[in-house]
């Protein structure tokens, strides 16, 4: 005893040495109360698996992803420099937080081959780093090597074909027409050093450094230069990126273009933070339910306990010392399964996607110490809140109240007699009985559904074919690529009238879009005209506008442009393109007008009300005046080729009445069954059967939709997995609280079946509240749920797909909640209540 | 016997505790008359209660057999069971069974609408004003008093006006005035309604009120029936001793 400095005795208990028994007591309770520990073991297993293996199947998926992108990028970047000075090259040379940056100039474009007489190709030099390092990852397997000597070239086989040269192979010479960068024409026999397949520019023909210098193209220009530049940082904000823009001091011409994924590196990591969360939130759920259901029924014990004499304190050391055995053993069985799960499965699914690790980049499932950590502390954590409430409950409990508790007795007070079914209103009480539970039931579901809901819109958002069908309107776009070449007398006109009529008879084509084109001039005037060409030759001239004004005012010929003409049908499409709303009247007949912007910085606020004048290349006196209604950035919309005046768009039938004989530049095709084969292989034949056919080129969604879907592998599968996870650890939490929440009423079950209640009446009761809680759960998804879907998703959206909720799998997956939500109450009703007489349930429940 | 409602033979109830075996009944045979009012008397543990569950099919026997009506419980399903007690017996139990989330009034009327009847609610008010629970219409179970809650039991039982009622203890919990109530209002209610009373009670004074005595001892229906006391009893394998 001590005296305190206010002179009050106080006395000092010393502690008691009784770990060794609540040692013993928690390894007696475990043993004795084996049932429910297992189940509190199991969960545990299960929230510890669940935790890591979607942490390693969210960090594959967005290797996958990454991959993808490296795939559709054709190499590993970040942000693309057209142009690129000394001072910018030194600076990010210098720069810590670039990892490497690799060159690639436009040397020339081949024109022609011993093959094929239209060929569009551009030769492109890259650097050692970005040929060996950057674009590397993008490459499946290369044969011979990269050029060295002025005429080597290194091709794909895709790139071959398309230049008339299929067939040849490594050592092979050819002869090829070329403009080099000065544009003019050479010609020039070439050998091939190699051949490569994957992803990127296939067409290209890749020439050596030697090659570059003698071309007279200049990697400051930006029609020549694009420096590759990958940051050692994945995520940089908006501002960061601005800031390092803004050190380049970027020329009028110059433009640094981040890739999708770092432009939105930080709404993703933030959207992947909440997926992380809501699993986070799901485990807790599961963990906590389990907890309490098991601390609620054990609440006699702990107060018998009481009685004889433990105190709060070790009551709560004695729980906690059973969960940190049940703890430590169910997070090592989870996290040996999650691993074995990775390694074993996994792999197999890598394997399936073709994945080659050194040239695609590193997929491996390993043992990630992070996805370790993280699964254990967060797993901890979880049982620690999740145990947090039941302890409480079994301190708190007096000796008495714990002699006589029973979770459905405590309710005290009246309320009002309600009307209505009385099962229904039965069910409904019982859902607003313990709203805490009810909650949790429910935002266990929501939490679940709305994963699901948010991955399967991401996943259908990136699906090849909602990628694919947004990027692109027609099935199939056949260009006349004749009307590419510089010399007039080479066109030919060959997409002609029965060309076009045998395609649109036949089978599976359902439309054809004919995009008329016509060569016109631009005459000079002081208002659009002038303003136009000034910001032409600010944008992408190496001279400024007032060498050339005069000439173009004097000679606008020496200028050509040309004008394009759509059909009636095709107009809704162009309003989609068009960032105005077009008088569909006014276009149609000819009073106003679309220009293609052409990278300029024109847009309608400054030029409302503005007209465009054009002339008839070659007839200066047969003119046509628009009033400009708006621009596009589509490149559909370019024509032949793109002169430094405007290209005007107009309707199909102004171009009729403005030009004689005007010659169909591109035809869109579409079928009558998207992505159909069948009828792209006759597409196909007709094209290869046409005396002219070698003319003509053609862009396929199918192909491109094939090409896509290769680079994606199986994310879309690993993507699923994760929301099925996540939606088996809603409906494990269901069964658990529904299961647990039927344990604890059966004895009221016993009571009403002795005055009366049928089982088929008990089932429907339970249905109803099943009812009831898919109910709650499936309107907290479409509000809460569905809100932050959208946000997750418009901070993911880096593809700009429009939000759309996938239709088939969110009913599939609502159909399935509703008959879970009626099936487990139904089963564990029945499998519970099915023992034992009326008395002996009402006696021992 | 013709209006013979209820009748047990060589009705049997063992339990196994351990390794012993503890016989709740041993052969009763039992016959009660349509309206009759009897009260079963006898010590805790003589098997009272457990002859009760059996005949309102809440319990299996060991063997023998419950006939209600005519008709035999052990022929019955579980589902036919549950509407069979709902329609023909009203149970008071010792410890008053009350669902816990429903209010007095819910707790009355349950079993008439899990049957889909029409509530007699003028019936059903004088049944609340004469058990004095009226006032406790809205009341959860759990507000209540043992004494109360007995009278809501009560209420329920009488409510739904079944052929038969069958009552364990239920003056247990009241006093003495109140258990002479309640008595008065069963034998009422009974006669009105043309029921048969089957009470349990270790109240002599209780059990005098009713038409005749059951003395059970050790499982098995004992004891010269007295006319004089109304106390009945009879060996096995004769339903009808003591009358």
């Amino acid at each position: 005893m001590t005296r305190c400095p206010a002179g009050r005795q106080v006395i000092r208990m010393l502690a008691n040495n009784n770990r060794k028994v609540i040692d013993r007591m928690a390894a007696g309770s475990l043993k004795h109360n084996r049932g429910r520990n297992l189940i509190i073991f199991l969960s545990i297993v299960l929230a510890s698996f669940m935790l890591f293996s979607i942490f390693t199947v969210g960090i594959t998926y967005f290797q996958m992803q990454k991959v993808q992108n490296i795939r559709l990028n054709g190499g590993e970047y970040d942000a693309v420099l057209y142009g690129i000075t000394p001072e910018q090259r030194e600076k990010c040379e210098n720069d810590p937080d670039i990892r490497r940056a690799g060159i690639l100039a436009l040397s020339g474009y081949l024109e022609s081959t011993q093959g094929d007489d239209t060929v569009e190709a551009a030769c492109i030099w890259c650097d050692p780093v970005l040929w060996d390092e950057i674009m590397a990852p993008a490459r499946e397997w290369v044969k011979g090597t990269y050029p060295q000597e002025e005429d080597q070239v290194m091709v794909t086989e895709e790139g071959l074909e398309k230049a008339g040269l299929a067939g040849l192979t490594v050592g092979d010479h050819f002869r090829a027409g070329y403009r080099d960068g000065d544009g003019n024409l050479m010609d020039k026999e070439f050998e091939i050093s190699g051949i490569w397949e994957g992803y990127g520019t296939k067409s290209a023909f890749y020439v050596s450094e030697a090659f570059y210098r003698q071309s007279g193209s200049d990697i400051s220009e930006v029609t020549c230069g694009r420096y590759h530049l990958d940051f050692d940082k994945k995520i940089m904000t908006k501002s960061e990126q601005d800031a390092f823009i803004e050190s380049l001091d970027l020329g009028k011409q110059q433009a640094l273009f981040f890739t999708s994924e770092l432009g939105y590196s930080l709404p993703i990591f933030f959207g992947l933070c909440g997926l992380a969360l809501v699993t986070c939130l799901c485990a807790y759920l599961l963990i906590y339910n389990i907890l309490y259901l098991s601390v609620a029924g054990n609440v006699r014990y702990y107060g018998l306990l009481q009685t004889v004499g433990m105190t709060g304190l070790q009551i709560r050391r004695l729980i906690r010392r059973q969960m940190m055995i049940l703890g430590c053993g169910g997070i090592l069985c989870g996290l040996i399964t999650g691993s074995l799960v990775s390694f074993l499965l996994f792999p197999s699914v890598i394997r399936a996607l073709g994945i080659r690790a050194r040239e695609a980049g590193e997929i491996q499932i390993s043992l990630n110490p992070a996805v370790l950590l993280l699964a254990v502390a967060l797993t901890g954590l979880t049982i620690c809140l999740g145990s947090y409430k039941p302890v409480k409950l079994a301190v708190s409990i007096s000796p008495l109240e714990a002699a006589g508790y029973r979770p459905a007795q405590g309710k005290m007070g009246g309320r009002k007699t309600k009307k209505g079914r009385l099962l229904r209103r039965m069910a409904w009480d019982q859902i607003w009985k313990d709203k805490k539970k009810s909650l949790v039931i429910m935002t266990s579901l929501a939490a679940a559904l709305s994963v699901f809901l948010c991955i399967s819109t991401l996943l259908e958002s990136q699906a090849a074919r909602t990628i694919v069908t947004n990027h692109m309107n027609n099935d199939l776009t056949i260009t006349n690529d004749s009307l590419r070449k510089e010399d007039p007398e080479d066109h030919r006109d060959v997409l002609t009238a029965s060309f076009m009529e045998d395609l649109e008879h036949l089978d599976g084509v359902s439309a054809v879009y004919p995009l008329l084109y016509g060569q016109i001039t631009v005459p000079w005037e002081p208002d659009f005209a002038e303003q136009w060409m000034e910001e032409f030759y600010a944008k992408w001239m190496m001279i400024p506008y007032e060498e050339d004004r005069s000439e173009y005012q004097q000679y606008p010929e020496n200028f050509g442009s040309v004008i394009l003409g759509i059909s009636e049908e095709e107009f809704p499409y162009l309003q989609e393109v068009v960032d105005t709303t077009l008088d569909r009247e006014d276009f149609l007949s000819g009073k106003s007008c679309v220009l293609y912007r052409n990278g300029l910085e024109l847009t309608m606020e400054n030029l409302a009300g503005t007209q465009v004048t054009c002339a008839e290349y070659g007839d200066s006196g047969n003119t046509r005046t628009f009033e400009i209604a708006g621009f596009t950035d589509e490149g559909y919309y370019t024509g032949p080729m793109l002169g430094d005046p405007p290209t005007i768009i107009v309707s199909e039938s102004v171009v009729r009445d403005f030009l004689e004989n005007p010659w169909i530049c591109k035809a869109g095709v579409r079928y009558t069954q998207e992505y159909d084969e069948e009828t792209e292989s006759k597409v196909l034949g007709l094209i290869q059967n046409s005396p002219d056919g070698n003319a003509l080129s053609w862009e396929s969604k199918l192909e491109t939709l094939h090409e896509v879907e290769r680079a994606q592998g199986n994310m879309r599968e690993v993507g699923l997995g994760i929301a099925l996870v996540l939606a088996f650890i809603g409906i494990l939490n269901y069964i658990n609280t529904v299961t647990g929440n039927i344990q604890s009423r059966l004895r009221e079950f016993a009571i009403l079946e002795s005055i009366g209640m049928t089982d088929r009446q008990r089932n429907r009761l339970l249905v109803t509240e099943g009812l009831f809680y898919a109910a709650g759960s499936l309107l907290l998804t479409a509000t809460l749920g569905l809100g932050i879907t959208y946000l997750v998703y418009q901070s993911m959206n880096y593809m700009m797909v429009p939000f759309k909720v996938p239709l088939w799998p969110v009913v599939g997956m609502t159909v399935f909640i509703v008959l879970v939500c009626i099936a487990i109450p139904l089963a564990a009703g029945r499998y519970m209540s099915g023992k034992g007489s009326v008395m002996e349930r009402v006696r021992f429940s | 016997m013709k209006d013979e409602i209820v009748r047990t033979v060589g009705l049997k109830k063992y339990y196994r505790l351990g390794e012993n075996t503890v016989k709740a009944l041993d052969g009763v045979n039992l016959s009660v008359r349509e309206r009759e009012f009897i009260a079963v008397i006898g010590k805790s543990g003589s098997g009272k209660s457990t002859l009760l569950h059996l005949i309102g099919g809440l319990d299996i026997p060991t063997s023998g057999e419950v006939y209600v009506d005519g008709k035999k419980l052990s022929d019955m399903k579980r589902e036919q069971l549950a509407v069979f007690r709902r329609r023909k017996v009203g149970f008071v139990f010792q410890n008053y069974n009350l669902v816990p989330d429903l209010n007095v009034y819910e707790n009355v009327v349950l079993p008439i609408e899990l049957d889909g009847k029409r509530i007699d609610r003028p019936f059903v008010r004088e049944i609340l004003e004469l058990l004095q629970i009226a006032d406790k219409r809205e009341a959860l179970p759990g507000m209540l008093s043992g004494g109360q809650q007995q009278r809501v039991a009560i209420a329920r039982a009488v409510a739904a006006k079944p052929a038969i009622i069958l009552a364990d203890e239920p003056t247990g919990n009241l006093d003495t005035a109140s258990g002479h109530d309640v008595m008065g209002l069963l034998k009422v209610a009974a006669k009105q309604f043309q029921q048969t009373v089957i009470l349990i009670t270790h109240d002599r004074d209780i059990a005098q009120m009713a038409d005749r005595i059951v003395h059970i001892e050790d499982g098995r229906i004992v004891g010269a029936g007295d006319p004089d006391d109304k106390v009945s009893g009879g060996e096995a394998g004769d339903p009808y001793a003591g009358e």
